[in-house]
């Protein structure tokens, strides 16, 4: 049996999953659009992808279809749940895929245009952030669905018990107050190492924060060692690394659990996770009051006031190949604009002037210079997969905590890194 | 209305209209993408892109050259010894369950549940036992063995020998009923006739039984090797494939997916069926049996 398990996963997984979806996109003829525009009255059904399972799960899409169809007879909105990006990429390749996207996190921007339309005309530019996040040439390819913003989800009584007056507000200080918390018997803060992806604010966020400068991750490209111990990706990996080396992660760290460190959080178990805004409505809803949990932006240094960095979370977008393209664009238009989801998700409201739910938000505000977030250039995205250092998923985080050595680490990242970039420079 | 179809032209309609829709299948979902496979092997495809930049053998010099790639078929070798010791096991266990012990069958089916429960549920339920605090460590310490407790998950050099033993524990009663079967279908004369020239226990078991088995074991070996080999689920599953439990086959799949290389992740592909293809013909030179089962 283990052969063919084994056989299954050589010529059916991967020839499947990497072969399968190698045809070529067939462009659909253009005598489709000339019939929907004439018979524009009839009834369109257009197909809308989301990675929210839980919603489908619990009638919430069900309902926006619902309201969709009230202010827009005649369209009837279908739902595509997806949890593996790769399924909707294969989707991508052979050229059918659903009439409203999620613009997936490994496509760069050049790649926009192959399948998405310019959503330059919705008539949404002055009125919503992080417009030009999903862009190429000129154009907007891509609409948020709402805005995230990183930093320290802590539980209050876990402060309190430790003797913990106020959030720390340098490096050293927040460096004492793990310390403290642990001399508590609590637990300073969870890094969900199993889990990668909560590890990836370590090295996508952080070093931004620490240089001050949004924009950061996207100078190292050219930088022949971004990872030494003094440059702020460096130093971001230090500090992660310091909170293994001193105990203040997990005791058990690298066999975490992500629902039970939410658990944990809310019971004060936990008193500290580096997340993002969405995570507070969760910790929440998993035992705790909403005032017993607070927001703070990472103390990433020792001077002056932190910056915390909003970007936008999933990004809507308009299929090149689909039937209905006006129906889409409207659709897109309501989810930003009428459907309630940024506040429903717990995000920043995409719209300009439209008030977050989540109270702890003012509170990190009040705390931090918010600037808004820049997109990954196409290189930093090419030279992040040819080196082979997951800065976006965590991967890199666990690699750094797995290593024996921590300098080593270091520099065996430096390595790779120039090692791919005097590749591609050829 | 008679058709004078000659009985030659019939059977080849026959054999024709039977094998058609078997080599449809086979050509669309096992040729097709295989050779889609090696032809990506030979570009940088990332995954969504309509161009395919040929790079020829870089791919595979890759492979080689990275340790990051290469060097996990480290961790394969401890799948590879947990599968040896897989076999003497479920070999052990098969002949004493063909003799007559006492609810033979209440053994029998005892020893297979492993097999039959849900492989993922199975990685669940080891992942809690593993844990610091979990039953194996806390077991341990309960009988006085507290020494052997160990951070099962988190010591590097602990972990791949934890995770070969839940694929060992999982595939065992599958190597075992394949040797039971085959050692049922020995014909009992052959014991007779060993009893009657005085042979011992032993010798019947090591000139009657053992090569008797021989095509079995050597079917059962290929199984263990190519899944020591590709060991995937248990490492994905219990660690989402972190570095230190990472196999050939878990790389593949960040290399694919994390780093959207489709092209090199296909050249790793190939490699692993090369090697596994070259390691089931040195065990069949060693172990030998003529047979051509596998």
């Amino acid at each position: 049996m283990k052969k063919w398990v084994a056989v299954v996963s050589i010529t059916g997984v991967s020839a499947l999953a990497l072969a399968g979806c190698g045809t070529q996109s067939v462009s659909k003829p253009d005598t489709n659009a000339n019939q929907t525009g004439a018979a524009s009255q009839t009834a369109k059904t257009i197909t809308v992808l989301t990675n929210r399972t839980d919603m489908q799960a619990n009638g919430m899409l069900q309902k926006y279809s619902e309201e969709f169809a009230k202010t827009h007879p005649g369209i009837t909105v279908k739902w595509q749940t997806f949890v593996d990006n790769s399924t909707v990429q294969a989707q991508m390749n052979g050229g059918t895929y659903p009439d409203v996207m999620l613009i997936l996190p490994n496509i760069t921007p050049n790649e926009l245009p192959q399948f998405f339309v310019p959503l330059d005309n919705l008539g949404l530019d002055n009125k919503i952030y992080f417009k030009d996040f999903q862009s190429y040439n000129g154009h907007v390819y891509g609409i948020p669905t709402f805005g995230d913003v990183n930093g320290i989800v802590y539980n209050k009584t876990a402060f309190k018990k430790a003797g913990i007056t106020s959030v720390p507000t340098t490096l050293n200080e927040f460096y004492a107050d793990c310390a403290k918390l642990k001399k508590a018997g609590i637990i300073p803060i969870a890094l969900n190492y199993t889990a990668k992806w909560p590890l990836a604010n370590w090295t996508d966020t952080l070093p931004d924060v620490i240089a001050g400068n949004p924009n950061y991750l996207n100078t190292i490209v050219n930088n022949k060692a971004p990872f030494s111990s003094s440059a702020p990706m460096g130093q971001a990996l230090n500090i992660v690394h310091t909170i293994v080396k001193n105990g203040w992660a997990e005791p058990d760290w690298k066999n975490t659990n992500w629902a039970n460190s939410k658990t944990m959080e809310a019971q004060g178990k936990v008193a500290m996770m580096y997340l993002g805004q969405w995570a507070i409505p969760q910790i929440v809803s998993a035992g705790t009051s909403s005032s017993n949990v607070g927001f703070f932006p990472f103390p990433a240094t020792n001077h002056g006031k932190p910056i915390a960095i909003m970007t936008p979370d999933w990004e809507l977008a308009v299929n090149k190949h689909s039937k209905n393209i006006p129906a889409a664009e409207a659709f897109v238009k309501w989810m930003v604009l009428e459907s309630g989801y940024p506040n429903y998700a717990g995000g920043l409201p995409p719209v300009k002037g439209m008030k977050s739910n989540v109270p702890q938000i003012q509170q990190l505000y009040s705390q931090a210079k918010v600037v808004q977030g820049v997109p990954s250039t196409t290189a930093l995205t090419q030279l992040e997969n040819n080196s082979q250092i997951d800065i976006n998923g965590g991967g890199a985080v666990q690699t750094v905590l797995n290593a024996q050595d921590f300098a080593t680490a270091l520099q065996q990242f430096n390595q790779q890194w120039a090692n791919a970039a005097s590749l591609s420079g050829q | 209305m008679n058709f004078h179809v000659s009985y030659k032209a019939q059977r080849r309609l026959l054999i024709i209209g039977f094998l058609i829709i078997p080599l449809v299948l086979l050509v669309t979902f096992s040729l097709y993408p295989a050779i889609k496979l090696i032809l990506y092997s030979f570009t940088s495809w990332n995954g969504l892109s309509t161009s395919y930049p040929w790079v020829g053998l870089h791919n595979y010099m890759e492979i080689f050259k990275n340790p990051a790639l290469f060097g996990v078929f480290l961790h394969n070798l401890s799948y590879f010894v947990g599968g040896l010791v897989q076999n003497v096991i479920a070999l052990g266990l098969a002949l004493l369950l063909s003799k007559k012990v006492k609810v033979r069958n209440g053994f029998r089916s005892v020893l297979f549940i492993p097999y039959m429960l849900n492989a993922v549920a199975v990685v669940y339920i080891f992942q809690f036992m593993y844990q610091d605090n979990g039953a194996l460590n806390t077991i341990l310490r309960a009988v006085g063995l507290g020494g052997l407790a160990a951070d099962w998950i988190g010591n590097n050099h602990v972990i791949n020998w934890a995770l070969a033993f839940v694929s060992l524990w999982e595939y065992f009663p599958f190597n075992m009923v394949i040797y039971l079967a085959a050692i049922q279908s020995i014909p009992e004369d052959m014991y007779e006739a060993a009893l009657l020239d005085g042979a011992s226990g032993w010798q019947t078991l090591w000139y009657v039984t053992l090569p008797n088995l021989r095509a079995i074991i050597q079917v059962n070996l290929l199984l263990t090797v190519s899944g020591a080999l590709e060991a995937f689920n248990i490492p994905f599953i219990m660690t989402n494939s972190a570095p230190a439990a990472a196999t050939f086959l878990t790389q593949t799949m960040n290399v694919a997916f994390v780093f959207n290389n489709y092209g090199l992740a296909s050249a790793m592909a190939i490699v692993l069926l090369v090697i596994v293809v070259l390691v089931i013909s040195i065990q069949r030179k060693i172990v030998g049996g003529g047979d051509d089962v596998v």
